[in-house]
C-alpha cells in the first residue's frame, strides 16, 4: 500500500519536472492592459505564434494591471526571477534601473537612440546608460468642442493668456465652469498637467544639473497661479479641484465643457461613449517663453537575471518592427509609437494625429532619476494643498509660493539621496 | 394597554435600528448595482453642483452593456474559474488539516503542547507583507531544487492560502471541540470505537457548525486576498480580486464595467454564505459562554 503511494508521488514528480523542462526556449513577457482583453489577447497570441515560427522561441505573455504592476515588478527585481522582458512606465524606468535589476542595453541594436522620440529615449536612461527601449508614447493636447466654440464666437487659443480670454467668453455663453475641465487632487498624474504650463512659462522642475528644485521660482509661481485661476475665475467648475483625470475627460466627452487637455487614448473613448461629440484637437497653447508638452508612455526592459536575454532582445525588436508597432499603437493601445519610422505610416498624417505627432516632437520627459517617485509625490502633495485651498476659499496671493517652497524643500531632501 | 404601547414602541425602535444597520450596510451595494447599469461616462461626469448631472439612483441611460461585456474588457470568467478552484481548494485543505490539529489539541496531551499552540498563534502577529518575498523565494527554491513549479499554479496558491488560514482555523476549531463534552468520546470508545472512529463517527457530525465556520473563513480569505495573488499568480491562475483591478488602467477607469463584474463575482460567495450562515453563527459563538 505504502509502496504504491511512493510510486505515485515519484511518477507525478517525473511528469511535472519533464513538463517544466520543456519550457526551455521560452521567454516570459509582462505587459499592462494597454487594450481591452478581447482584442489585446488574440493579438498577442497571434504575434507570439508568428515570433515562434520566426525564431523558435515561445513567448509566454501575462497582462498585469497597473495597480499591481509596481509590486510585482519590485519582487521580480529583488529576486531576479519572473519575466525576461517587461513593460514599464517611462517614469519608472530610471527608478528600476537604479536598483541594478535591469539589463543595460545598447540602443544601437534597436536602431540607435536617434530612431526614437527624444523624450522617450531619455526616459530609458539612468546616469547616461540605457536600460530600456521606448515602446509607445503619450502626450496631451488641447481638445475643444467645436459647437460650443462656434456659439461663443471664439477660436481655439494659441497662448495660455488667450485661453483665459476665450474661456471667459464661453462662460458668458454657457455659464460658470463650462470653459475647461482640469485634473485636481485625485489625479495620480496631476503633475503632468502643470508641468506643461511650467515649461511654457520658462520654468523647470529641477536645475539643469538635476541637483536642486527649480519649480518654486518666479515662472513656477506664475504658472501655478494660472492653473489655480482657472477655478478661481470660474472657467473650470469648483468640482475640478478634486477631479481625477478620467473625470475631467468625462466632463468634456459628455459635452459639458468646451476644453480639456487629453491624450490620444481618449479618442477611442469618445468614439465609443459619445460618437456625436463635435471635437477637434490643437497643440497645447504657448506660454510667454515657448510651447511645451509632456511625454510619457511605456518602455520595454529586460531583467538582468534573465537566462534568455538574446531571445528577449529579439522579441523587443519584433514588437518594434514598423508593422507591429503601427498596428499595436493604431488599433490596440491608441497611443503614439515611440519609434520615429512608425510615423511614416499615412495614418499619422490624417486629422488629429498630425497634431499629436507634432506635439510629441517637442515633448519633454521628466529627469531620469532614481528618486523621481519621491520628487513627484512631494510636488503633487503640495499641489493638492494649493487646490484644496482654492476649493475651500482659503486661497490668497501667498498660497502658491508658500506651498511650492515647501515642496521644493522636500524635493531637495530627495535629491540629496540620489546617488 | 400601557404594556402594549411599550411593546409597540419597542418594536418600532427595534425595527428602526434594524433599518439603520441594514441601510448602512446595504447602501454601498445598492449603489454598486445602480452603477452597473449606468455608462461609465454617466458615473464619471456626475457633478453634485449641477442638477442635470447630479448622481442619481436610477440610471439616466439604462444599459445592459456592462454585463454583456463582462468577459471582454477583462477575462473575468477565466479569473472567476481560477478563484473558485483556489478558494475551494483552500477550504478543503484547511478544514481537513485544522480538524486533525484541533482534535489533537483539544483531546490529547503531549509535550510542547502549549508551545505549539503559542507558535501557531504567533504566526498571526506578523503583517502579511513581511513574508511576501520569503514566500516568493521559497517558491523559486522549490522549483530550482525539486523541479516542482509553485508559482502560477493552483496548488501553489492553495498551499499559500491554506497556510494563512490554518492558524486561525485550528484555534477556532479547537475552541469548538473543547465545547463538545469529552464524555461523548469516552462513551463512543466504550461502545467500541477507536479514537479515530470516535472522531469521524461522533465528533465530526457534532462539529459541523465549527467546520462550516472554518470553511467559510478560509474560502473568503482566499477569495479576497490581493497582495500574494499579485506576486504569486500568473496568467493561468489570476484571481478575480486582481481581475477587478484591471478595469483601472493608467488612463481610464471603467467603473461601470467594474461594478457589473463585482456583482457577478460576488454572487457565488453570497450563495455560499446563505447556505451556510446558520452554521457560521453557531460556530463562531460556540465556546464563548463556556464556564
Amino acid at each position: 500500500m505504502r509502496k504504491s503511494w511512493v510510486l505515485v508521488v515519484v511518477f507525478l514528480w517525473v511528469v511535472l519536472t519533464s513538463v517544466t523542462a520543456l519550457g526551455k526556449g521560452t521567454i516570459t513577457f509582462w505587459l499592462m492592459p494597454n487594450a481591452p482583453d478581447e482584442t489585446h489577447i488574440p493579438w498577442l497570441e497571434e504575434k507570439a505564434k508568428e515570433f515562434e515560427a520566426q525564431t523558435g522561441y515561445k513567448v509566454n505573455f501575462e497582462v498585469i494591471g497597473w495597480g499591481e504592476a509596481w509590486q510585482k515588478i519590485s519582487v521580480a527585481l529583488a529576486s531576479q526571477t519572473g519575466p525576461d522582458v517587461f513593460q514599464v512606465g517611462t517614469t519608472w524606468n530610471p527608478q528600476f534601473a537604479a536598483t541594478g535589476g535591469l539589463e543595460k542595453l545598447d540602443l544601437a541594436e534597436f536602431g540607435g537612440a536617434d530612431a526614437f522620440m527624444k523624450a522617450n529615449y531619455i526616459s530609458t536612461t539612468y546616469k547616461g546608460e540605457s536600460y530600456g527601449v521606448p515602446w509607445f508614447a503619450e502626450t496631451r493636447c488641447l481638445f475643444y468642442n467645436r459647437d460650443m466654440f462656434a456659439k461663443a464666437g471664439v477660436q481655439p487659443p494659441a497662448t495660455y493668456d488667450e485661453l483665459k480670454v476665450v474661456g471667459k467668453k464661453i462662460v458668458e455663453t454657457f455659464g460658470e465652469g463650462s470653459a475647461i475641465a482640469i485634473a485636481g487632487t485625485n489625479a495620480w498624474d496631476l503633475l503632468h498637467n502643470w508641468a506643461i504650463v511650467l515649461w511654457a512659462y520658462g520654468g523647470d522642475l529641477l536645475t539643469p544639473d538635476n541637483k536642486q528644485a527649480a519649480f518654486n521660482g518666479e515662472a513656477g509661481v506664475t504658472a501655478m497661479k494660472w492653473y489655480a485661476s482657472l477655478i478661481l475665475d470660474g472657467l473650470a467648475a469648483k468640482a475640478c479641484a478634486e477631479y481625477n483625470q478620467p473625470q475631467a475627460d468625462a466632463a468634456f466627452i459628455n459635452g459639458n465643457v468646451a476644453m480639456c487637455f487629453m491624450g490620444p487614448w481618449n479618442i477611442a473613448g469618445i468614439e465609443q461613449e459619445n460618437p456625436d461629440l463635435p471635437y477637434d484637437v490643437v497643440e497645447p497653447p504657448a506660454g510667454p517663453v515657448k510651447r511645451a508638452s509632456f511625454s510619457g508612455g511605456s518602455n520595454l526592459v529586460i531583467l538582468k537575471g534573465s537566462p534568455n536575454k538574446d531571445a528577449a532582445k529579439e522579441w523587443i525588436k519584433f514588437l518594434l518592427s514598423k508593422e507591429n508597432l503601427v498596428d499595436y499603437t493604431k488599433n490596440l493601445s491608441h497611443m503614439l509609437p515611440a519609434k520615429i519610422e512608425a510615423f511614416e505610416d499615412p495614418y499619422y498624417d490624417t486629422g488629429v494625429w498630425q497634431v499629436f505627432k507634432k506635439t510629441l516632437g517637442y515633448a519633454t520627459a521628466y529627469p531620469p532619476l532614481a528618486v523621481w517617485g519621491d520628487i513627484e509625490n512631494a510636488v503633487v502633495r503640495e499641489f493638492r494643498n494649493i487646490l484644496t485651498a482654492v476649493a475651500s476659499g482659503h486661497y490668497s496671493e501667498e498660497t502658491v509660493k508658500l506651498y511650492l517652497d515647501k515642496a521644493a524643500e522636500k524635493v531637495n531632501e530627495a535629491l540629496a539621496r540620489e546617488r | 394597554m400601557k404594556l402594549t404601547f411599550r411593546v409597540l414602541l419597542g418594536r418600532i425602535l427595534f425595527g428602526l435600528a434594524v433599518f439603520l444597520v441594514l441601510a448602512g450596510v446595504l447602501i454601498p451595494y445598492l449603489w454598486m448595482v445602480s452603477g452597473s447599469f449606468k455608462t461609465t461616462l454617466e458615473i464619471q461626469s456626475a457633478d453634485v453642483l449641477k442638477p442635470e448631472l447630479s448622481p442619481r439612483w436610477f440610471p439616466r441611460k439604462f444599459t445592459w452593456e456592462n454585463y454583456l461585456r463582462v468577459n471582454r474588457t477583462v477575462r473575468m470568467l477565466d479569473y472567476f474559474r481560477n478563484s473558485i478552484i483556489i478558494s475551494v481548494g483552500t477550504m478543503v485543505f484547511s478544514v481537513g488539516i485544522s480538524l486533525f490539529a484541533a482534535y489533537a489539541l483539544s483531546r490529547f496531551t503531549f509535550s510542547w503542547k502549549r508551545m505549539y499552540t503559542l507558535a501557531v498563534l504567533s504566526t498571526q502577529m506578523f503583517p502579511g507583507i513581511s513574508f511576501l518575498i520569503p514566500y516568493f523565494m521559497m517558491f523559486v527554491l522549490i522549483k530550482h531544487y525539486l523541479g516542482l513549479p509553485m508559482q502560477n499554479t493552483y496548488w501553489g496558491m492553495i498551499f499559500t492560502y491554506t497556510s494563512f488560514a490554518l492558524p486561525f482555523s485550528i484555534l477556532m476549531l479547537r475552541n469548538f471541540l473543547d465545547s463538545i463534552p469529552r464524555e461523548i468520546d469516552e462513551q463512543a470508545q466504550i461502545d467500541g470505537c477507536t479514537p479515530s472512529g470516535a472522531l469521524f463517527r461522533v465528533i465530526l457530525p457534532l462539529a459541523k457548525p465549527g467546520i462550516a465556520a472554518v470553511g467559510i473563513y478560509s474560502f473568503i480569505m482566499a477569495w479576497n486576498e490581493v497582495l500574494f495573488a499579485t506576486v504569486l499568480t500568473g496568467r493561468e491562475t489570476k484571481t478575480v480580486a486582481l481581475g477587478l483591478l484591471e478595469y483601472i488602467t493608467a488612463q481610464q477607469a471603467r467603473w461601470a464595467g467594474m461594478m457589473a463584474a463585482c456583482i457577478l463575482v460576488s454572487i457565488p460567495v453570497l450563495v455560499l454564505f446563505s447556505l451556510m450562515q446558520r452554521y457560521i453563527i453557531e460556530g463562531l459563538v460556540a465556546g464563548a459562554t463556556k464556564g
